[in-house]
Formats: structure tokens, sequence, C-alpha cells
């Protein structure tokens, strides 16, 4: 049974309703891998992905940032995009078209991209938008724009993973049997390869769910305690442990760094001024003592002198 | 064509005869009349039986949506209805003063019916009230072990209703593979 949806409410891509991507348009939107062959291990690397080498790594890094800190955090490559991303009411407010954003998703990172805190005295509100998200469903579309129908590089296709629990459908980007598979891996642990071969359908369609659904932390495989995202909040897998805070941590790092050189400086320069001031004061001391000194010697030698005519 | 039997409840007002008009392939048949009780507070009539409607999945499936009354005095019906059933759609409205407790209710209401079948929640009108979130859900219906699905619903939506009727037919399907393993 295919999903079958209604097509006048399916070509948006507001924040209340899910985009669908069919079989038809899948191969125009992420691209397309020959289908693999299971026994063919070439094949199966090249449909593997590092999240943290696209935009979904950094993304991922922001949320988990904005929710620690409970902050609205920017993500920005100057002059071309900048995505807000704000924990407290679970948007994303993004100033580029989707159009950029996806063909920029779909390449490595190649040029530095920042992550910090938005400054508070530019609120929120006042920021350049076209768009806005929940951070779910942005972070799910990222995901499956980065993946192009790939999976992590950190999971085994021929181990068994699970769903731990429905992606929120209606209000996400839906990709071909997305139903289907989500119903399959929650009712019980299958291996990404295992899906594809149990739904008769392509090895993509399977990979590009279970990367949108791990980078939510919906999904887990099987036997690896730390896939097993608990804390739902905090909707970013914790499971990869290279994600964990890479890219904001390099650059609230650099930041740090900077900040403490400036500080280490300008206590360098105090000291230096305190010690000066401490060597002028003992100069002064000394010139003082050599003063009175030769003050005293010489009423000493005034006294000698008189008495000496004296007698 | 394989038909099959789907139960719709939930409170009243959390959009039960909305959801089903919006997926029916058949103009619904309806129960409404006006209240007489509190509910007229709310709104200006209300489901007393039931509600019926047919929604087919690509000509291979024929899905029978069936629609209990919310009002508890009409619990009766609840019974009668979801005799042959197949699985069951919960609606919980998210602008109600406290959700969760109505969720509960109904899941225990039904306790025995889902524990031969399969359930599925939509949450609707969270576009008045955001808050609990899916997630929220996710976690309260984690705490009774239930690996349901979960949808941000609008009743009025036919892809929203549609999608959460066809979730409800896959781990049907897959339930019932399972079984046979």
């Amino acid at each position: 049974m295919k999903t079958q949806y209604n097509s006048e409410v399916s070509s948006g891509f507001g924040k209340h309703t899910a985009a669908i991507i069919g079989e038809n348009d899948f191969d125009s939107m992420f691209g397309s891998l020959v289908d693999i062959e299971d026994n063919d291990a070439s094949q199966l690397k090249k449909a593997v992905y590092e999240p943290k080498d696209y935009l979904q790594g950094y993304l991922q890094s922001a949320y988990k940032t904005a929710y620690a800190r409970k902050k609205v955090v920017r993500v920005e490559l100057k002059g071309q995009w900048s995505i807000i991303v704000n924990p407290l009411n679970h948007e994303v407010l993004i100033d580029c078209d989707e159009e950029r954003l996806r063909t920029y998703c779909q390449q490595p990172v190649s040029n530095p991209i920042s992550i910090e805190p938005v400054g508070n005295n530019k609120p929120v509100s006042e920021e350049k938008v076209s768009q806005s998200h929940t951070m779910e469903s942005f972070l799910w579309k990222v995901a499956l724009w980065s993946s192009r129908g790939r999976f992590p590089t950190n999971i085994d296709p021929t181990q068994q993973v699970s769903l731990i629990r429905w992606p929120n459908v209606t209000r996400c980007t839906i990709t071909p049997h997305i139903l289907n598979i989500s119903a399959l891996l929650v009712e019980s642990p299958h291996s990404l390869l295992q899906v594809a071969d149990i739904l008769q359908i392509r090895k993509q369609y399977v990979f590009a769910f279970f990367s949108a659904a791990y980078a939510l932390g919906y999904a887990k495989e099987e036997g690896n305690k730390r896939s097993d995202n608990k804390n739902s909040d905090l909707i970013v897998n914790d499971s990869d442990p290279d994600i964990e805070n890479v890219h904001v941590d390099k650059t609230f790092k650099r930041k740090k760094r900077k900040k403490s050189k400036r500080e280490a400086k300008n206590r360098g320069k105090e000291v230096f001024v305190r010690k000066k001031a401490v060597k002028k004061e003992w100069r002064d001391r000394v010139a003082r003592t050599i003063d009175v000194k030769n003050r005293r010697k010489g009423i000493l030698d005034r006294l000698l002198r008189l008495f000496r005519r004296s007698t | 064509m394989d038909d099959y039997k789907i139960v719709f409840t939930g409170p009243v007002g959390a959009g039960k005869t909305t959801a089903i008009s919006s997926v029916s392939d058949i103009a619904p048949m309806k129960t409404e009349q006006l209240p007489t009780d509190e509910t007229r507070k709310r709104k200006s009539s209300t489901t007393v039986a039931m509600d019926y409607g047919i929604f087919n999945v690509e000509g291979k499936r024929r899905i029978h949506l069936y629609g209990t009354p919310g009002q508890e005095r009409f619990n009766f019906m609840w019974d009668i209805l979801s005799k042959g059933g197949k699985g069951l759609v919960l609606l919980v409205d998210n602008a109600d003063a406290n959700p969760f407790e109505k969720m509960r209710f109904y899941l225990d209401a039904f306790a025995e019916f889902i524990e031969k079948t399969r359930v599925v929640i939509g949450v609707t009108r969270m576009d008045l009230s955001a808050y609990p979130r899916i997630d929220d859900y996710h976690e309260v219906l984690g705490q009774s072990g239930l690996k349901t699905a979960v949808f941000d619903v609008d009743a009025r939506v036919k892809q929203d209703v549609s999608l959460l009727v066809q979730s409800l037919v896959y781990s049907i399907s897959v339930g019932k593979s399972q079984e046979r393993k």
C-alpha cells in the first residue's frame, strides 16, 4: 500500500504543513545513488555520509547549545544566510530561501560557519526573517537534504535499529514510505537493509528516513545504550560523540581564549604598572634617606668645623 | 478489497465529527443534535449516537470510520461501536484545561479494545494551544509503556487525518505480520 496524500495541501513548506516528497520527486530533491547490492561492501561505502561535515552537524550542535544554555543561538555563514534557533518557543527563523539552503545542505561545509548566542542588544524580533519552522521539522529537513539517501557513517546497515518514537509526520517533510518504515521499526528492530527488503522499497528511502529520525534522536541502534535518547526535549542525538558541541565549542572556545588572553594582557599591564610604582616609591625612599643622611652629614661637618675654629 | 473498521473517539469538541467529514470519500453520516447540557456552552451541536464515513486508500483498502459520541452519558455506544474494530483513533483537544487527564481517561475506557488492536493519537487545536507539546505526550505515554503514533492534527485538514488513519492501518498490518511470524 502506498501512502495516500491530498496533493492540494502538499506543496507548502510552512510550519503547519507537511511537505511531501513522492517517489518521483525523491531523486530531484535528494539526488540518486545507484541502488545498492546487500553483499557489495564497496557500494555500501558510497551510501555513507558524516553528518558533522554538513550543515546538519552544525545545526545539531546549535540546538544542543541553545537548549543547554536556554539561549537564542545564531548559526551563520557571513554574507550568505543565517539561522536563528530559539529554544524558548522551539522555533527556527531563516533569512534565506529554501532552494539555496537545500543546495548548501547537500555539500560538505567548506566555509567557516559561526555559531554564537544572539546578543542582548538585538532582539530576535528585529532579525531579518524569510521563513520560520519548528526546530523539529527544520532539522528533519536539513538531515534529509544532507543525507541525500545515505546513512550516517557510525551506523552499520546490517545491524538492527529501531524507532524510539514515531516522528510527527503531519508536520515534517514526508519521504516515500515513511509510514510503513515507521510502523515496522516501532514494532520491532530490523537492520536498514532488512527494512528495504521486507517492504520491497529502495534502500535510499530507508537510509534518508533513518538519517532524519536519528538526527532527532527518534531512532537508535539496538544494543547501543548511548543512542537511547531519553531526553526528548533535547532533540539532538547524543549518541554520536564526534558531534558533541564540536562546532559550537570551537567558536565559543576561540572567543573564550581570546578573552582570557586579553584579560591576561590587561592583568600583565596592571602588574607592570604596579611594579613600576613600587620601584619608584623605593627609589624615592632611598633618595629621601640619602638626602637625610647627607643633610645630617652636612650638619655634623659644620658642627665639627665650628668646634675646630673655637678650639 | 480489504475492509477495515476504525473507531474515532475522544472528548467532546476534540474534532471527531470534523475529522471523519474531512477524510471521508462519501457524505458522512452524522447524528448531531442540539446539546442540552453544559456542552452547549462550547458548541452548537453534538454527536449523540455515532458518525460514519468511508475512506478509500488507493482502491485497495476501504476503511470504515466510526465516530463515538464524546459525552460520557452516551458511553454505552462506545462498546457497541468498537465491536469488530481493528484500531482506535483517539483525538485529544490540546486547548483543554487538562488534555493528559482526558487522554488517560479514554485510554482506560478503551483499554481492553486497545490491548487487542492498535491505537494512534491525534492532538487537535495545537494552533490555539501549543503546549503541551507532542514530546510531552510521548513522555506521558512512555510512562505507561505505550509506543504509539502521536501527531499534531488539524481535524479540518484531510491530509492530517489521512496520515493519522494510515499510520494506524500500517501499525495494524505490521502487528499482524509480526504475529504470524
